[in-house]
């Protein structure tokens, strides 16, 4: 299959008070088209930097020293800010572990869902809003008039969740990131999440990267698996080889924790 | 027994507009009734919003129940707020983000009067060391801590009183699934040094498998069923039950 995204030897590092912390340091990685790959790690491994590292929304005081990002023959990483705002949520989409922190708490569902169609493919009020509702129902949500006209306090972590991914994929993204999406939520309401994700990713055909903690998830719903520990990328593998034969420790921490605590 | 809850009921009452007009009530929990002996362990499980934590706190009496009882034995337990002690969710919450580790902690050691003053220091310090914790903690204060090692604090600050019984609402459920392993085998390790006795509150039934003798299984307020966790999970009785180990399984 095609390599879709490259990341190739990335370092990133924060300005802190005293001295400066390398965060990720050469990660290579590699998404392929129509897969599901699983990046999991501890928090402070350096999962979120790398994958926010993508287009260029790091926090201000950190900075990429070293590295690559390939996307469509283009390297995201040295792209003008311009070019790089049409990439960022149009072709590279992102949804986050807080959905109602993620979401706008003074503007409706409605006026929010709009926006990615109005600003990226030009529509009219009107038209945006047909489309943002047929989103809606695509994420399976069955009161989208209500949903539609509610402020994201008014609705469960869950239904925010389905929201936010609702407009992640308004301008039918090519790659979804996904960072610890599920984290926030009851398992049973994760469990629909993740349902919904791979039926998305079927019926729409972007590719996932999927970041998280938790080996179940991987389990469930991983292609490749890729493990980070201590800002570098210390194991790689399809999804069976990982779980029959880990190679290194931290690998094998994350499935006994899974083993221990995510698995009946 | 040694905890006893008979029927309780809380109503919580909807109120609207600018002179908070009552207009209704929400029942969060509705004819609740368990009862669990000491040293055991028992799981509360449920999705948010079906009255785990309005239970826990009306067992701690934080909160008034509008119907029904709760019992503790009472020739186990003198000083409820000393003998039954909590442990939440979110330890970034819980800990005054201004006081050192070492003031939080001798706080329920004087407001209890557990030790004399010029113990205090070394007291804390071997709380430190239950938790996993050392001596160089007593000076900092939480923000410089991770998300695990505040809640090994707020376990260190739970012990300084020797309680009898804590409960713990979704102790783990903020925390990484490493991390989350590495504290369940503290909480087990603890239980069995110090004789306690727990109720684990969790949205995850995989979570409680492993360390509870019984489970509760609520729903919207209500019990829907409970048992020993061995035939919980071999033999789920109700629908909910199926779709909660579903949910866990994947």
């Amino acid at each position: 299959m095609e390599n879709l995204l490259q990341i190739q030897n990335l370092e990133v590092r924060f300005r802190m008070h005293k001295y400066d912390i390398t965060a990720v340091k050469g990660v290579c990685l590699e998404l392929k088209k129509d897969e599901i790959l699983v990046l999991a790690g501890e928090s402070g491994s350096g999962k979120s930097v790398a994958a926010l590292a993508v287009t260029r929304i790091l926090p201000s005081n950190a900075r990429v020293v070293f590295g690559k990002v390939i996307f469509k023959g283009r390297d995201l990483l040295s792209l003008d800010e311009t070019s790089l705002a049409g990439v960022r949520g149009k072709e590279i989409a992102y949804i986050f572990q807080e959905p109602s922190s993620a979401l706008n708490p003074v503007y409706t569902v409605g006026n929010q869902l709009i926006e990615p169609f109005m600003l990226h493919q030009g529509k009219s009020p009107r038209q945006a809003r047909a489309e943002a509702e047929a989103l809606l129902s695509l994420v399976k949500i069955g009161d989208v008039k209500r949903v539609m006209d509610s402020y994201p306090h008014q609705l469960s972590g869950g239904m925010n969740q389905r929201v936010f991914i609702a407009m992640s994929l308004a301008c039918n993204p090519q790659i979804l990131i996904a960072d610890e999406p599920t984290t926030a939520l009851d398992v049973t309401i994760e469990a629909e999440i993740l349902k919904l994700l791979v039926e998305l990713k079927k019926k729409i055909g972007f590719s996932l990267l999927f970041i998280t903690h938790n080996f179940s998830i991987a389990r469930r719903i991983a292609d490749r698996v890729c493990v980070m520990y201590k800002g570098a990328v210390v194991e790689e593998g399809g999804i069976e080889r990982i779980f029959n034969s880990p190679r290194h420790f931290h690998t094998r921490d994350l499935i006994s924790a899974y083993e221990k605590i995510g698995k009946i | 027994m040694f905890l006893e809850v008979k029927n309780i009921t809380k109503d919580f009452p909807v109120e609207h507009g600018m002179f908070r007009r009552s207009s209704g009530v929400v029942r969060a929990l509705d004819n609740v009734s368990f009862s669990l002996n000491e040293f055991e362990t028992l799981g509360i499980v449920g999705e948010s919003g079906s009255g785990k934590t309005t239970l826990a706190k009306i067992i701690m009496k934080l909160l008034p129940a509008t119907g029904g009882d709760v019992r503790f034995d009472a020739s186990r337990i003198g000083n409820l707020r000393k003998d039954i002690q909590i442990i939440f969710q979110n330890p970034y919450n819980s800990l005054d983000p201004k006081m050192r580790i070492i003031d939080a902690l001798a706080e329920p050691l004087i407001i209890h009067r557990i030790c004399p003053k010029r113990m205090i220091r070394q007291t804390v310090s071997e709380l430190l060391e239950l938790v996993g914790l050392n001596e160089s903690a007593l000076n900092r204060l939480p923000r410089e801590f991770s998300g695990g090692e505040r809640q090994r604090i707020c376990i260190a600050r739970v012990l300084a009183v020797g309680p009898k019984c804590i409960i713990l609402d979704e102790p783990i459920s903020s925390l990484d699934l490493t991390i989350q392993a590495k504290l369940l085998d503290l909480f087990m390790g603890l239980k069995k040094k110090f004789n306690l006795t727990y109720i684990f509150i969790s949205h995850n039934l995989a979570v409680v498998k492993n360390i509870t003798d019984f489970v509760l299984v609520m729903k919207d307020g209500r019990v829907v069923e409970q048992g020993k966790t061995g035939d919980i999970f071999r033999n789920p009785g109700r629908e909910y039950t199926k779709v909660l180990l579903a949910a866990a399984k994947g």
